[in-house]
């Protein structure tokens, strides 16, 4: 029953022929087996979760069938408001939500069934470590790995069964680096479409909320519950022009990972998709440069009090990353927005000569999770991790990563569709006639 | 490991925002505070003027 999509446990408790309370208990259940082993949540509501439940149940028994999420149980990255709200951090380690989050309410409003809160690195950021205030959530595919981030909790609760979807954030990739890492969906959407509101902030101008699941239905559901709109995933690629900005990541992606994103795109040229060769006007160290320029600017205005309050509360990579945001002078953030200017500008060329951008969601595989805290050079460095995620949160446009193959060492392998701002639909489309077309998504790593 | 004087200046930069850093977090951030100067130039070289 844990590896129902949220789509087949949506209809089956609709139809009756199983009670959202049965299905609950069952992710409870399996939720107190693993979550020692696994770190995903920080908090479970077993009680409110199975009253939400059978109000769901005793709703549709009297035929007000909200909809798809009606009855499903679901989770929140801890950066939501929402009962305990830690954001990963000591600083924040007592404090509850006062009023919950607008994407909250709304997937209360959709029916959902809230399970619990999940682990996320620091403030969304600083990559977690087994020396850090909370344990750091495991990946489920081998358990000594990060499962990517910032979103941990949410990669590992949807691959390992835990939840039938989750909410995350995405400000420079950490929806879709986890569903890479993890070998499930992870969807960043248009910026501006989905409510921010009540949701703790590490960079205001490019934080995305964003789902993850199972399958690209599976996140398109949640994101029309979301966003108050239908999408139509149904028609395939046939002559969808597909962009291929190999320079982009050549140089920087691991050879596997290369290797199974090529075999991708060969799967798209033949389920009817017609290849394009792009060259975009920027490099991948000019993109990281401009994102982290702006979200440690971000961040750093945005957590200044606290740090001069309860500095030492932070975890050092975050503090580090926040007094880094203290150094820069002010051009460089002016600069970096109007760098981000030339990107948008780069990427809506490129999508005139087609419709969806293909990528690797990230060059590299899972890292281990390392025993304290990285050394911020690794982060802040002229050769930086080859994340190609932060693109779509410069140029706001619309991305998903879905699972393309595995590493020899069987980790999950990503390969991310970007398009333009408002294309929400035809980058799900291109995701789900891939995922379609090959059978990458149907693999659990925990029976 | 970076520059009495660079490490200096980062300190300065600190305590002018209400800030401070321990030794082993100044040995830290100076090679940072360096490398920084790379992505400052670079998002410089891209910077498109604003509108008008």
């Amino acid at each position: 029953m844990h590896y129902l999509s949220l789509a087949e446990a949506g209809r089956a408790i609709a139809a009756r022929e199983l009670a959202a309370v049965e299905v609950t208990r069952a992710l409870l259940d399996r939720i107190q087996r693993l979550n020692p082993e696994l770190g995903v949540y920080y908090a479970v509501f077993a009680e409110s979760a199975l009253a939400e439940a059978a109000r769901a149940d005793s709703e549709i028994a009297e035929g007000r069938v909200r909809g798809p999420l009606h009855g499903v149980p679901i989770a929140f990255k801890d950066l939501y408001n929402l009962g305990p709200t830690t954001a990963g951090s000591a600083v924040l380690k007592d404090n509850v939500a006062v009023r919950e989050a607008e994407l909250v309410a709304c997937m209360r409003e959709a029916g959902a069934v809230v399970l619990g809160k999940l682990a996320t690195h620091e403030f969304a950021l600083a990559a977690a470590t087994f020396a850090d205030h909370f344990p750091p959530a495991r990946n489920p595919w081998d358990r000594d790995r990060s499962p990517g981030g910032s979103s941990t909790g949410a990669g590992v609760a949807v691959a390992a069964g835990l939840a039938f979807g989750a909410w995350g954030t995405d400000t420079g990739g950490s929806v879709r680096l986890p569903a890479a890492h993890c070998g499930v969906v992870g969807f960043k959407p248009t910026q501006g479409l989905l409510s921010l509101e009540g949701v703790i902030p590490l960079a205001w101008s490019l934080d995305h909320a964003g789902p993850l699941a199972r399958s690209v239905e599976d996140a398109a559901l949640m994101f029309e519950a979301a966003a108050s709109r239908r999408l139509q995933l149904d028609g395939g690629i046939e002559g969808l022009r597909v962009g291929v900005p190999r320079g982009f990541w050549a140089a920087t992606c691991d050879p596997q990972v290369a290797a199974a994103v090529e075999a991708a795109i060969a799967d798209l040229a033949a389920a009817g998709a017609a290849l394009v060769d792009i060259e975009l006007p920027f490099t991948i160290e000019d993109v990281i440069a401009t994102g982290y320029l702006i979200t440690m600017s971000e961040a750093a205005a945005h957590h200044r009090r606290a740090l001069r309050e309860h500095g030492p509360e932070f975890g050092r990579e975050f503090r580090l990353v926040l007094k880094t945001g203290n150094l820069l002078p002010a051009t460089a953030y002016v600069d970096a927005r109007r760098a981000r200017r030339h990107i948008t500008a780069g990427v809506g060329e490129a999508l005139l000569a087609c419709e969806v951008l293909v990528m690797p969601t990230v060059g590299a595989l899972a890292d281990p999770i390392p025993a304290g805290p990285r050394p911020l050079g690794l982060r802040i460095n002229v050769r930086p991790a080859p994340v190609y995620t932060w693109l779509a949160n410069l140029f706001g446009g619309a991305a998903v990563s879905v699972p393309c193959g595995f590493s020899a060492e069987g980790l999950p392998i990503g390969l991310q569709v970007l398009g333009r701002p408002g294309d929400d639909e035809r980058v799900l489309r291109a995701a789900a006639a891939y995922e379609a077309a090959t059978a990458w998504s149907g693999r659990h790593p925990i029976p | 490991m970076s520059s009495p004087e660079i490490l200096r200046e980062i300190e300065g930069q600190l305590r002018a925002r209400g800030l401070d850093a321990a030794e082993d977090e100044l040995a830290e951030l100076g090679p940072v505070y360096e490398a920084l100067a790379d992505w400052i130039q670079r998002v410089e070289r891209l910077a498109l003027p604003e509108p008008g």
